[in-house]
C-alpha cells in the first residue's frame, strides 16, 4: 500500500513529532511504502524517517509532480495547527483520507498576542475534517472538541492515545550530574515537562509552590521544556520570573530550558505538576507515571482520562487547590505509594503495541479499496541509455504487425458477411432461394451460424494475439537494444581503464 | 452448467464458479456437471478449477434439430441421470439451462432429488434469452398476439407464447426455488404468469481478492498513466445489447468537453461496431479486446467511471459489481435490474437507455463535481460492495434456500 504522511513539522523532541516517527516505522515494518511530506524541513530527524521525507509546497502536491502523493492509497493529514500543505486534501480524487486530529490550543488560553491569529484561524479550520473520510483523535476530549467545533460525526472519529516508549520510560535512581548542577541533594523536587505556552499556566505552578514552601520549605520546582523558539514563550517566561521574585521563590524555581532527554528529570521528581488548562493529550503524564512519579494534575482537556485512576487532580485555574493535592502527596507516604503503583498499571495502557494494533485496525477498517499497482515498466528499469540509443529497425516491424493484425482483424467477419442464399434461376430464381433458405434454416441456425461464428471468434483472437506477440516483441527488442548499449559502453569504459593502465606502466 | 471456467465466460459463468468455489471453501460436498448440447464436438471429461471438481459433457447440435430438441436433449439426460446416480446429491442447483436444454430438471425429477434454479437471463420467457427484438425494441413478456415471428423466422412452437409457456412451465414444475439476481426478472416472470412465491432474489457474490498484474503491455500502459487521464471504461461484449452504440454516439461530446478524456474498451465483438470505435483517435478510444476476468480487476480500480449503457434488460451485470467493489462509480443505463445496483448521485449514475444526450450530461456532471465529492463517491462504491455483493453474504443467502428446501 502507498501511504502519504502530512504533517506541519517533524521534530523529535515533539509529541506529534514522535507520532508520525511512530507511524513511519510501523508502516515501513508492514512493509507499505510511505513517505513524509511537510513544508519546512526536518528538525534533529533520525536518519530512516529523514530518508522518506520530502520538503514540499502546496503546489508541489496539487500539480501532480510527486508521483508518490499523486498515486497514494492512504493519505494521514495531521492537524496540530492549520498549515497550507491541508488544502491539498480538496483536490485528491482517491484514496482514503485520514485526518488525525491532536487539538489546537485555544487563542484565549495562550496567553500572549503572538501567533494568536494563528490560533484562531487554525480553530475554524479544523473543519477541513469534513474532505477526509474519517478522523483519529488522540484522546475522547479530543473526539468531543471535534464533534463540537465543527460538527463532525461522532461515528467517524476514532479515538487513539498517543504512545509512550515504555521500555525506556522506568522508574531509576536519581542521575548525580544532574542533582549537583541543580543542587537538589536532599530537595523535594516538583516537576514540569513542557513548553512554556500560556496555556500551560507557569504562573500558577509558582503561585502554588510559594503555598506549599510555607509548610515544606525543601522544596524546589523544575521546570523543563522549550523557552526560546517562540517569542510568546518568552514574555510568558519573564513574567512568571518576575511574579517569582515577587513571591521569595526564584531560588526555588529552576529552568532547565530544552533538553534531549526527559528521562533522567523524571526521575528527579517527588511529584509531577501541572496547572495546564488545555491539553488535548498530556504524553508527559503518561511518562511521569512511567517513571514511577505521582501526578498532579488540573481537571482539564484530556487529562483527567489520560490519567484514568491514577492521579490526584486539582480545581483549574487555582493554585491553592493545586498546592493541596501537592502537599497530600509529600505528605502522605502511604498516598504516595499508592499513587506510584496506580500510575505505573495506566502507564502501561500507552505502550507502542497497543498504539499500533489499535492504528492497524483503524487503517484496516478505513481503506476500503486500493489502487491499481502500477506495473513494473520493462523499458525503463535498464537505465537512462535507452532512450539516447534509437532503435533502427523496430518501428517498422511493428507498424508491420500492426498493419497486418489490423487487416486480419478487420476481414474476421469476411465470411459472415455475404451470406445470402442465391439462386441465379431466372424466373422461379426468387422462389428456389425461398425453398432453399428455408431448407436450409434447421441447419443454418444450429450448425452453420455457429461454426462461422466460431471461425470469426478465432481469427479475433488470432489477430489479439499477434498484437501481443508484437507488443512483447518491441519490448524486448528495446530491452535488448539498452542492454547492448550497456554492453558496449561497458566495453568502452574497460578499454578506456585498459589503455589507462598501460599508459600508467609505461610510465 | 452449459459453460464453465476456463473456457470463454461471462459474468453468469463467473458467477456460478464463485459460488460453487466459495461452497467448497465452507465445507460442502459440491462437484459440478457442465453439460452443453451446442457443442463443436462430443466430449466427456473431468477436470478442476482450483478445487472444484468439474466434469465436462458436451455433444454435437442435432443434425435435425426440431423444436423438442432444443427443449430436451436425451443425451443431456442420460448422461445428467448417470452423473446424479454417481455423485447422488442431496440437492441439485441448476444454473442456465438453455445450452444443456431443460433434460437435467427432467433427470432430477425422475431421482427426486430437489432442484433450484438459478436465472441468469429471460429463457423461460424468451426463446432468444433477451426479450430483446433485432430491429432494438424491447418485447412485453405478456405480449401474447404477435409471438415470437418478429425474431423467429419460422412460425413454430418458439412462436406459439402461450403453448410454448405451457410446455416450459410444466418442465420447471419441480423447481423448489428460483433464484434470481434482480428483482426486475422476479417481475417479468411474476407478469408472465409465475408464481412470485417461488423467486427468491440473491444478488450474485464476487470474492475479493488481490489484483493480478495483467500481463497485456497496452493494459499495462493504461494503468501506469491513470491519473493522467479521465478514464471511462467500457467491459463486456462489443455487441449492441450492450449499448455501446449509445455511447459511440455520445464520445465526440464527451471527448470535447471532458478534458484528457479516453475510453477503454475491454471486449470484442460485432466488426461493424469495432469498425466505428476504431475511427476514433487510438489516444481516445483504447480497443484492449477480451481479457481475463482476474486481470480487469486493476483495469475497473483505474477508471474513474465504468460505463454500462445496456438496451436490453440486462439482468445483474457482473461489471457493475465489479467495478463498485474496485470504488469506482458506475454510469449505467435504468433498465433490467441495473437500477438496483446504482444510486443515482451516490455510486453513480441512472439514464435513460439508449439515449446517448442523457448519457452525456451525467458523465459531464461527474467529471465537474469537486474532486473530493468524486473520491466521496468511491468510499461509498466500495462501502456499498463490501456490504451487498460479498461473495460471503451471497453464500449465506444460498445455504438458507437450500436450508429452506431440504428443510421443506
Amino acid at each position: 500500500m502507498k501511504i502519504s504522511l502530512i504533517s506541519i513539522n517533524l521534530a523529535a523532541e515533539d509529541a506529534i513529532g514522535t507520532c508520525v516517527f511512530n507511524q513511519v516505522r510501523f508502516f515501513g515494518r508492514r512493509g507499505d511504502d510511505m513517505r513524509v511530506y511537510i513544508p519546512s524541513p526536518p528538525h534533529n530527524a533520525p536518519a530512516d524517517i529523514a530518508a522518506v521525507t520530502s520538503v514540499v509546497t502546496l503546489d508541489d502536491l496539487l500539480g501532480g509532480q510527486q508521483e508518490h502523493f499523486r498515486l497514494s492509497d492512504l493519505y494521514i493529514y495531521h492537524y496540530p495547527g492549520y498549515y497550507d500543505l491541508l488544502e491539498s486534501m480538496r483536490g485528491l480524487e482517491r484514496g482514503t483520507v485520514i485526518y488525525y486530529y491532536h487539538n489546537v490550543t485555544p487563542p484565549e488560553l495562550w496567553g500572549a498576542d503572538i501567533a494568536r491569529e494563528w490560533l484562531a484561524q487554525s480553530t475554524w479550520r479544523a473543519n477541513l475534517v469534513h474532505y477526509a473520510d474519517l478522523a483519529i483523535a488522540d484522546s475522547p476530549f479530543n473526539k468531543q472538541d471535534l464533534v463540537e467545533r465543527v460538527s463532525y460525526a461522532p461515528d467517524r472519529i476514532h479515538v487513539l492515545p498517543l504512545a509512550v516508549p515504555l521500555e525506556r520510560f522506568t522508574p531509576g535512581d536519581r542521575d548525580t550530574d544532574l542533582v549537583q548542577r541543580y543542587s537538589l541533594d536532599g530537595q523535594r523536587v516538583l516537576l514540569f515537562v513542557g513548553r512554556m505556552a500560556g496555556n500551560k499556566r507557569i504562573d500558577l505552578l509558582i503561585e502554588a509552590l510559594a503555598q506549599i514552601k510555607g509548610q515544606v520549605p525543601n522544596v524546589k520546582l523544575l521546570l523543563v521544556g522549550d523557552e526560546q523558539s517562540n517569542p510568546a514563550f518568552h514574555q510568558i517566561v519573564t513574567a512568571a520570573r518576575a511574579r517569582a521574585e515577587e513571591l521569595g521563590v526564584a531560588e526555588a524555581v529552576i529552568w532547565t530550558g530544552r533538553v534531549d532527554d526527559q528521562l533522567p528529570y523524571y526521575r528527579l521528581a517527588d511529584v509531577y505538576v501541572t496547572a495546564s488548562l488545555h491539553e488535548g493529550f498530556g504524553v508527559p503524564l503518561i511518562e511521569a507515571m512511567a517513571c514511577g512519579v505521582p501526578v498532579v494534575a488540573s481537571r482539564a482537556g484530556a487529562m483527567p482520562w489520560v490519567l484514568g485512576k491514577a492521579g490526584l487532580l486539582s480545581k483549574p485555574g487555582d493554585a491553592a487547590s493545586l498546592a493541596a493535592q501537592v502537599l497530600r502527596v509529600l505528605k502522605d507516604a502511604d498516598l504516595r505509594r499508592d499513587q506510584v503503583e496506580r500510575g505505573l498499571k495506566r502507564a502501561q495502557e500507552f505502550g507502542l503495541e497497543s498504539y499500533e494494533a489499535g492504528l492497524a485496525e483503524i487503517i484496516n477498517q478505513a481503506v476500503v479499496y486500493t489502487l491499481p499497482e502500477i506495473p513494473p515498466d520493462l523499458s525503463t528499469s535498464t537505465g537512462e541509455q535507452e532512450t539516447s540509443e534509437p532503435v533502427s529497425s523496430l518501428p517498422q516491424d511493428q507498424s508491420l504487425l500492426g498493419e497486418l493484425t489490423h487487416e486480419i482483424e478487420a476481414h474476421s467477419d469476411v465470411a459472415l458477411r455475404g451470406y445470402v442464399v442465391r439462386s441465379k434461376a431466372p424466373l422461379i430464381g426468387p422462389l428456389i432461394a425461398w425453398v432453399r433458405r428455408n431448407l436450409t434454416s434447421h441447419l443454418r441456425e444450429p450448425y452453420l451460424d455457429p461454426t462461422i461464428e466460431r471461425q470469426v471468434a478465432l481469427n479475433r483472437r488470432l489477430a489479439e494475439w499477434l498484437n501481443r506477440a508484437g507488443g512483447a516483441l518491441a519490448v524486448s527488442a528495446r530491452r535488448q537494444a539498452s542492454l547492448e548499449a550497456r554492453v558496449r559502453a561497458l566495453e568502452a569504459q574497460a578499454e578506456a581503464l585498459a589503455r589507462r593502465l598501460d599508459e600508467e606502466g609505461h610510465d | 452448467m452449459n459453460y464453465f471456467p476456463p473456457n470463454e465466460v461471462g459474468g453468469a459463468e463467473i458467477a456460478a464458479y464463485n459460488d460453487a468455489h466459495g461452497l467448497i471453501q465452507r465445507g460442502v460436498e459440491l462437484s459440478v456437471l457442465v453439460a452443453n448440447a451446442r457443442m463443436p464436438k462430443n466430449q466427456d471429461r473431468h477436470y478442476d478449477v482450483q478445487g472444484v471438481p468439474v466434469h465436462q459433457v458436451t455433444y454435437r447440435p442435432h443434425k435435425r434439430s426440431g423444436a423438442f430438441l432444443q427443449l430436451f436433449d436425451w443425451r443431456v439426460y442420460r448422461s445428467a441421470v448417470t452423473e446424479l446416480r454417481r455423485v447422488r446429491p442431496d440437492l441439485v442447483h441448476v444454473h442456465n439451462v438453455s445450452g444443456a436444454t431443460l433434460a437435467p430438471l427432467i433427470a432430477c425429477r425422475r431421482l427426486h432429488i430437489p432442484v433450484v434454479l438459478t436465472l441468469h437471463d429471460h429463457w423461460l420467457l424468451c426463446p432468444n434469452n433477451m426479450l430483446y427484438r433485432a430491429d432494438g425494441s424491447l418485447c412485453d413478456p405478456v405480449e401474447k398476439d404477435r409471438g415470437c415471428s418478429r425474431c423467429f423466422r419460422r412460425y413454430d412452437f418458439w412462436a406459439d407464447i402461450p403453448g410454448r409457456r405451457r410446455v416450459f412451465a410444466w418442465f420447471v414444475r419441480d423447481v423448489r426455488r428460483f433464484v434470481s439476481p434482480s428483482q426486475k426478472l422476479v417481475d417479468l416472470h411474476v407478469a408472465a404468469g409465475y408464481d412470485r412465491a417461488r423467486f427468491c432474489v440473491a444478488l450474485y457474490g464476487i470474492a475479493p481478492g488481490l489484483f493480478t498484474t495483467p500481463s497485456d503491455p497496452r493494459v499495462r500502459e493504461i494503468i501506469r498513466s491513470w491519473g493522467l487521464f479521465r478514464t471511462l471504461l467500457f467491459a463486456g461484449a462489443v455487441v449492441e445489447t450492450k449499448g455501446i452504440q449509445v455511447l459511440i454516439e455520445a464520445l465526440p461530446e464527451l471527448s470535447r468537453q471532458i478534458e484528457h478524456l479516453r475510453l477503454v474498451v475491454a471486449g470484442s465483438g460485432e466488426e461493424k461496431l469495432m469498425a466505428k470505435l476504431r475511427q476514433f483517435e487510438p489516444s481516445v478510444v483504447h480497443l484492449l479486446g477480451r481479457l481475463p476476468f482476474q486481470e480487469m480487476r486493476a483495469l475497473y480500480a483505474t477508471a474513474d467511471l465504468t460505463v454500462v449503457p445496456s438496451t436490453w434488460y440486462d439482468n445483474a451485470p457482473m461489471v457493475i459489481l465489479e467495478s463498485l467493489l474496485a470504488g469506482t462509480p458506475v454510469l449505467g443505463a435504468a433498465i433490467g435490474g441495473i437500477p438496483e445496483l446504482i444510486q443515482d448521485g451516490v455510486t453513480g449514475y441512472l439514464s435513460r437507455p439508449g439515449d446517448a444526450q442523457a448519457l452525456t450530461e451525467k458523465a459531464i456532471q461527474h467529471f465537474a463535481r469537486p474532486a473530493h465529492e468524486r473520491r466521496a463517491m468511491r468510499r461509498q462504491c466500495a462501502l456499498h460492495a463490501r456490504s451487498h455483493v460479498i461473495l460471503d453474504r451471497h453464500l449465506d443467502q444460498l445455504q438458507q434456500i437450500y436450508d429452506d428446501v431440504l428443510g421443506a
